[in-house]
């Protein structure tokens, strides 16, 4: 699948301050499957949701430059994820027929007021939320022996009986109920180290 | 081993030094052993390790979501593997859904229909191959996906897509023989046809003759023209919804799933994203306003077309190798121009035909 190197590359020239730079890269790897599962929720193929991720990704990328030479007060993080949610707003509400054809461009994505919209607003969350998750689900996978990490998969992820993943792996219910405990309590902190490193 | 044996008795303290990995490995296996016996320090465990509210949080946000997760960036921190595709698990779950059949060549039924095969997975659901057994011949069965089947707004969808194709009857846009959409998987039973898609087709052979390219884009242009006499906007017009048959030169539309009544004002308030949005390069980002984001309509999705030709032109006359961009420019009036100039050498007729 497509991944951004376009972003990386032409639009991070126009971000000065180096810890700006980090912050953007983290925001564009946390924002860029948020807004394609918002996407994929309502209806869009891959391709397309690709597509507008990369979309929305774009318009906030090009609104930095000036940003950083206006508003240097405000975090850049928070900026970001403001910027993000209008702009994730306006393209998912976005509705075809109320424009003139060829009128609007990338930057009213951001110019644009959304209306309030608190159902989107919790589906950002949403979505923002099992990001952390996935997140930190690979990075303590990335740790641990693969059995381990089945035994939490099959228990907690598959929803199914710790009988079963006894049999299926081979191993003692006891083994199962401490792996899977073990596993919950470092996916849980990474979690918050996470969300304290985004906020 | 006697898992009956009582190794330690029930410690709680332990477990903070269990969780934390502080415990020896003698230690850790007593631990075990115990919990293979002792209900109550498997669930004291259980809550020490996160609250009720976590463990239910990562279960749903953990679980999978029937759609592939975008590729996660390799060179990132956690340096982990991209998520496995979801399609095999799909499909999967679609053929366990079938009832049992007699037929040992077969994988199973579905409704009057002997499944023989799978044809292929999509974003809405898997394509099977079947046998119309009261008819005896061969049909293709597109089965919308069991994550969606839950789901209103996607029935609705696979309803819309029915209705729309069935509205059509045209020898280039894909016939409906039968839809069902009230057992718990939806489906859509259309002919059977031998054949690859024009992306296949594309990826395989690379550049097609100009020949081909004329036939292969006045039969997309015909089966659009017909869609359109009848109200209806495919809006997802791409090489991969354009099946070439074998054997005979005849070119099909499929999938219409995102097709829209020009006059239907439902789609457009249930905020669903009518259209593939475009796609930017690096050089567009920096000239925002040659952006238009346009409204689907008739003439986008002609300009769609003419951008599945396009990468059906021999590199020498294409304007641009990447495809995706080049669909992109061949939408916007500015670079029809551009490709209307970099396929100079074809026929004006046809150069015309693709771009106006």
């Amino acid at each position: 699948m497509t991944e951004f190197p376009e972003t990386r590359e032409s639009l991070l020239l126009q971000i000065k301050s180096p810890a700006n730079r980090e912050a953007w890269d983290q925001f564009a790897l946390i924002y860029q499957p948020v807004i394609y599962r918002l996407a994929r929720h309502r209806g869009l193929q891959d391709a397309d949701a690709q597509d507008l991720a990369q979309q929305v990704l774009m318009a906030v990328a090009s609104a930095i430059g000036s940003w950083e030479k206006t508003n240097e007060s405000v975090r850049f993080r928070h900026w970001l994820r403001r910027v993000a949610r209008n702009a994730i707003i306006n393209v998912l509400s976005r509705r075809p027929r109320d424009r003139g054809a060829g009128g609007s461009s990338v930057q009213e994505l951001l110019m644009e007021q959304p209306l309030p919209d608190s159902e989107s607003d919790a589906q950002i969350e949403l979505e923002y939320r099992r990001e952390i998750y996935l997140r930190a689900a690979r990075i303590v996978r990335g740790d641990i022996e693969p059995d381990t990490w089945r035994a939490f998969e099959i228990t907690v992820i598959e929803n199914r009986s710790i009988d079963e993943a006894a049999v299926e792996l081979n191993k003692l219910i006891g083994t199962i109920y401490a792996a899977r405990s073990r596993i919950m309590r470092r996916l849980r902190e990474t979690v918050q180290e996470l969300e304290k490193a985004e906020s | 081993m006697n898992l009956n044996v009582r190794t330690i008795s029930c410690d709680p303290d332990r477990f903070e030094s269990f969780l934390s990995g502080e415990l020896s490995d003698t230690e850790e296996r007593e631990l075990t052993l115990h919990l293979n016996t002792c209900e109550h320090c498997r669930r004291t465990l259980e809550q020490q390790a996160a609250e009720p509210g976590a463990w239910q949080e990562a279960e749903n946000l953990l679980k999978p979501l029937g759609f592939d997760s975008p590729a996660i960036d390799e060179n990132s921190d956690s340096g982990l593997l991209k998520y496995p595709t979801r399609q095999p698990l799909q499909i999967q779950s679609v053929l366990d859904a079938l009832r049992p059949t007699d037929d040992p060549e077969m994988l199973g039924r579905l409704g009057g229909y002997e499944v023989s095969g799978v044809v292929g997975a999509g974003g809405m659901g898997v394509v099977l191959k079947a046998v119309d057994k009261s008819l005896d011949r061969t049909v293709a069965i597109k089965v919308m996906a069991p994550h969606l089947a839950s789901s209103g707004a996607a029935r609705k969808r696979f309803a819309r897509e029915a209705k729309a194709a069935a509205a059509v009857l045209h020898p280039n846009v894909i016939a409906i023989h039968s839809v069902s959409n009230d057992e718990s998987l939806p489906y859509l039973v259309m002919p059977y046809m031998r054949g690859t898609s024009l992306q296949k087709r594309l990826d395989r052979e690379g550049p097609l003759s100009l020949l081909e390219i004329l036939r292969i884009g006045s039969q997309i242009a015909a089966g659009l023209a017909a869609a359109h006499a009848q109200g209806l906007v495919h809006r997802d017009i791409k090489p991969a919804n354009i099946l070439l048959e074998d054997g005979v030169e005849r070119v099909t539309i499929t999938d219409f799933g995102l097709a829209r009544a020009v006059d239907d004002a439902t789609i457009t308030h249930s905020g669903v994203i009518a259209g593939t949005p475009q796609y930017m390069s690096p050089e567009q980002a920096r000239l925002p306003n040659r952006l238009a984001v346009k409204p689907w309509n008739s003439a986008a999705t002609c300009s769609a077309s003419a951008a599945c030709c396009t990468p059906s032109v021999p590199a020498a006359h294409r304007f641009e190798q990447n495809r995706r961009t080049a669909s992109c420019d061949a939408s916007s009036t500015k670079s029809r121009l551009a490709f209307a100039n970099s396929i100079r050498i074809s026929p004006n007729g046809f150069a015309g035909s693709l771009t106006g």
